[in-house]
């Protein structure tokens, strides 16, 4: 409970860092969908560049993310350290705990997610005047959604790793991974003559989902606020698609909870 | 209450840990395991309780499979060596977390197991805090506190005194009384001829069924 708690309030914390930080409209007026843009990646008015600066700031922006995996990544893996086989002699059915345990860091992702937003969006209410306008609503709920995905599927992807490699490495291991996903980013530039070659590459990247000034809006609220430099980047397809990966990792998870031997006793320092 | 082996082995990267072990254990009774440090005692105990899955044979308890119907044992305790509780919270504390686990029992069942084991259950100290033995004495009441059918207790009386010893015989003598199918695996003589019903020997992973002295 208690570190839920400081879960949230670095959620709210780190919700004004973003706003103070990233939400500075010209003018003193942003636009509730700007808003949000901007927070996925946007700078100002212009979609995320994927220049070196661009995505460094980006990389920025996806610190509440780290530190979300951080904090949850030890959830399922703490069973596997101190009295691991005490807690699983007491656990008959380890797909049910693991079912539980799942739907707290999907619980985690919902409110720690939800709060980063809200905190940005009062603290942008504090400083400027925010024009809310419909498709910021919608954009609003995406960002979140798709987000809230994205810290499940790598929350547990850190436990799951913990198990076999210990909490310190399963931690760089998919920090290392984001960054690695982030890195060829920075070639689409060399790629400005092939605009198919580009599209597909940003299409097959699942990081680039989390950048919503990429995708194009399909329907008539949310086509002005999306017009996407690439093609083929869809909301409802960044939707399906981060949801068919985060099953994934559940799933795999669900296997290797079920069969891990509980062979060493203390995980951390591998004492047998 | 049976709990069956049914030519059980176990490899772990090519080496054979468990050879083809077969046992039929009932409960009210104590079964005794000796064995040189090494010889697979504690990979029996974690191939029957279902903490670890075995290469092949089964395991099953009254006719559940285990890691097929069930993952481990339903009604289990169990102690083995080297493995600690959480080093930042009580005693009554650690024992409170593990019995929300399964949710059977409440604080006084709690407090009975501890002071079953000779702890007292206000102790304010922390786990880290704990000598040898008091970490002994907590693992045991973890062990029996939710009354389980099945306890199997690895070097049980290691690092306590004599009157610890002679505390944790006499609890484990109670909870055959009460039925608990007992596996026991000491170095201590004194331990094997005093409690067990059934002696086994395990030498590198072969078992072999010995008269109790």
């Amino acid at each position: 409970m208690k570190r839920t708690l400081l879960l949230l309030l670095a959620a709210a914390v780190l919700g004004i860092w973003l706003s103070w930080v990233y939400i500075n409209p010209y003018g003193g007026q942003i636009l509730l969908s700007q808003l949000v843009l901007q927070l996925s990646g946007a700078r100002g008015e212009f979609p995320l560049s994927p220049y070196l600066s661009g995505l460094l700031e980006f990389t920025l922006r996806l610190v509440p993310a780290f530190l979300f995996q951080a904090f949850v990544g030890i959830r399922l893996y703490q069973h596997y350290c101190t009295a691991s086989v005490y807690v699983f002699s007491r656990i008959p059915n380890r797909i049910r705990w693991y079912a539980g345990q799942t739907a707290v860091i999907g619980l985690q992702a919902l409110a720690y997610q939800l709060l980063l937003m809200l905190a940005a969006l009062v603290t942008a209410l504090l400083r400027w005047q925010v024009v809310w306008d419909a498709a910021g609503f919608l954009l609003f709920a995406l960002h979140t959604l798709l987000y809230t995905l994205w810290l499940i599927m790598t929350a547990v992807l850190v436990n799951l790793l913990a198990i076999f490699q210990g909490s310190s490495a399963a931690f760089a291991w998919v920090t290392g991974g984001q960054l690695a996903l982030l890195a060829p980013l920075s070639l689409l530039p060399l790629l400005d003559d092939a605009p198919l070659t580009q599209s597909l590459l940003v299409c097959l990247n699942p990081i680039c989902r989390l950048i919503l000034s990429w995708h194009t809006g399909q329907t008539r609220l949310l086509a002005p606020a999306l017009a996407a430099p690439y093609r083929g980047l869809y909301p409802i397809h960044s939707v399906v698609l981060l949801l068919v990966l985060c099953a994934a990792v559940l799933a795999v998870g669900a296997q290797i909870i079920r069969r891990h031997d509980l062979i060493v006793s203390d995980m951390e320092s591998g004492g047998k | 209450m049976l709990l069956s082996a049914n030519h059980i082995t176990k490899k772990i990267r090519g080496k054979t840990i468990l050879q083809d072990i077969s046992l039929q254990l009932e409960g009210g009774n104590v079964y005794g395991f000796v064995g040189r440090n090494g010889s697979g005692k504690t990979m029996l105990f974690r191939a029957l309780s279902g903490l670890m899955a075995v290469s092949s044979g089964s395991v099953s308890i009254d006719g559940q499979v285990l890691r097929k119907d069930v993952s481990v044992l339903p009604s289990l305790g169990i102690v083995l060596e080297n493995v600690g509780l959480y080093p930042d919270q009580t005693g009554m504390e650690n024992l409170q977390y593990l019995a929300r686990l399964r949710g059977l029992i409440g604080p006084d069942d709690i407090r009975t197991a501890l002071v079953r084991v000779g702890l007292e259950p206000e102790d304010k100290r922390t786990y880290r805090k704990y000598s040898l033995g008091m970490k002994q004495r907590l693992a045991i009441a973890q062990a029996i506190m939710e009354k389980p059918d099945v306890i199997m207790l690895d070097e049980p009386t290691n690092g306590l005194d004599e009157d610890g010893v002679q505390l944790i015989r006499q609890l484990i003598l109670e909870e055959k009384q009460r039925g608990a199918l007992i596996l026991l695996a000491s170095h201590n003589k004194e331990d094997i001829r005093l409690l067990a019903d059934h002696l086994f020997r395990i030498e590198s992973g072969v078992i072999s069924q010995e008269e109790v002295s």
